[in-house]
């Protein structure tokens, strides 16, 4: 694109410059033939050496001034953005490890939480086990205990039941009869067949 | 026409200052130490709040530099590094020639023959010296292209080394032709704003002759592109007879 401008503005500019310069070239009085093309003219000439000390002076101005003049800033520039990316990388390294160190605590306490509270559950079903046991074995006295009593109140019952069966069975005998009667034939009898029955 | 004729090229004719000094300096010098005097200037104004984050002018400066550092760097590679300096010098030197050329009562330095031989010389020279110190006797084997039958080189030397030869003129001339031409558009444009005033009377003349007066406006855009673009040419050129002169 530029190399087709330069040369289309070339193309156009030799046009109109050849257009414009035949006849300036041919009529005109006051310039005859090209001012830049009398190298007799010593004005012209001494250019050449104008040329060579005047560039070399902006050329010594450039290379010992302009260029580190430029160079310095874009260099501070440069070491400054990598400065602070370097400040920034250590701060994110600093900060990556504070997370890790805090990710560390927290999966410790976590640990240490969870061993306590399993440690807990252990203690208490060992614990309720025990009065679990203490319960049982309470309540198998308590129940032995009142086994026994029942079973001596049902002998003591049964005691008294003999008895009163003897003695139901002499009052009985003696209103049946109208009369007296050995107790000790009455009870035995009774006795007999209680013995019997039971 | 009333005795108006267009001088399209007395523009060129160089008037001593101060009586040349006694060394011949004309307006031509004197824009050329103004050219030479701005751009360090420029630079050290530009640059002087070496700001990290910078402002416009400063960020402008920035950008040239950038810019032409790629150019070069990018054609010389980086054993070209140590000529950068040179083609800076050289681009900005053009670059600012031919802008103040535009500059009404200015005058191009540029437009000049014995000026764009010079610099196109100079780095012709240079362009020399660099190879001979590179290459040294092995230089002029490169007048014979590579992998050329022996039998061609009668006809393949001579046409190399006019080709060669040739580098300096055509630098020159390309630069010199297209501000010549540019400033003859102007100044021929120009005129016929005054032809046209004063051959068909100011009522007629006047009006028509604000024509020509658009088309210079349009023609300074034209040239503020051809003063840039001829600076670029000659800069990276520059670089490209380098390039050939180191890496060879």
């Amino acid at each position: 694109m530029r190399r087709f401008s330069a040369r289309f503005s070339r193309l156009v500019a030799s046009l109109v410059a050849a257009g414009a310069l035949a006849p300036a070239l041919s009529t005109n009085a006051m310039a005859s033939g090209m001012p830049q093309m009398e190298f007799h003219n010593p004005l012209v000439v001494a250019q050449f050496a104008w040329v060579l000390i005047i560039f070399f002076c902006l050329f010594l101005a450039v290379k010992y001034f302009s260029i580190p003049q430029i160079e310095q800033v874009i260099h501070n520039r440069r070491s400054k953005i990598d400065g602070d990316m370097d400040s920034a990388r250590q701060a994110k390294a600093q900060a990556d490890k504070a997370v890790e160190a805090l990710n560390k605590t927290r999966n410790e306490a976590a640990t240490e939480a969870q061993a306590k509270i399993d440690s807990i559950i252990q203690e208490t079903r060992a614990s309720s086990a025990k009065q679990m046991q203490a319960l049982q074995a309470r309540l198998d006295k308590e129940m032995h205990e009142a086994e026994t009593r029942i079973v001596q109140a049902r002998d003591s019952a049964l005691k008294q039941v003999d008895q009163m069966a003897k003695d139901v069975a002499q009052s009985l005998v003696k209103q049946l009869l109208n009369e007296d009667v050995n107790d000790q034939i009455v009870n035995n009898k009774v006795q007999q067949i209680l013995t019997v029955k039971s | 026409m009333a005795g108006h004729k267009i001088d399209a090229l007395g523009q060129f004719e160089l008037h001593p200052i101060l009586g040349g000094m006694g060394v011949y300096f004309t307006q031509s010098e004197l824009m050329m130490v103004i050219a030479a005097v701005i751009v360090p200037v420029a630079i050290y104004f530009g640059m002087r709040h070496k700001a990290v984050v910078p402002g416009r002018f400063q960020s402008a400066t920035e950008i040239c530099y950038e810019f032409l550092y790629g150019m070069a760097m990018g054609t010389m590679g980086a054993k070209g590094k140590g000529f950068f300096p040179f083609i800076f010098a050289l681009f900005f030197f053009i670059l600012t020639g031919n802008y103040l050329g535009l500059l009404p009562f200015s005058f191009a330095f540029t437009s000049h023959i014995v000026v764009t031989a010079t610099l196109a010389i100079m780095v012709f020279i240079l362009a020399i010296l660099v190879s001979l110190k590179n290459q040294g006797l092995k230089f002029f084997a490169h007048f014979l292209p590579a992998g050329a039958p022996v039998a061609m080189a009668p006809l393949l030397v001579p046409i190399e080394i006019m080709s060669y030869l040739s580098r300096p003129i055509s630098l020159s001339v390309r630069l010199f032709a297209n501000m010549v031409a540019g400033h003859v558009m102007l100044e021929m444009f120009a005129g016929f704003t005054i032809l046209l005033a004063t051959g068909l009377g100011v009522a007629l003349g006047g009006p028509l002759g604000i024509l020509p007066i658009v088309l210079n406006v349009a023609l300074i855009a034209l040239e503020l592109l051809v003063g840039a673009l001829q600076a670029y040419v000659f800069a990276i050129l520059t670089c490209m007879y380098l390039q050939e002169a180191i890496e060879h």
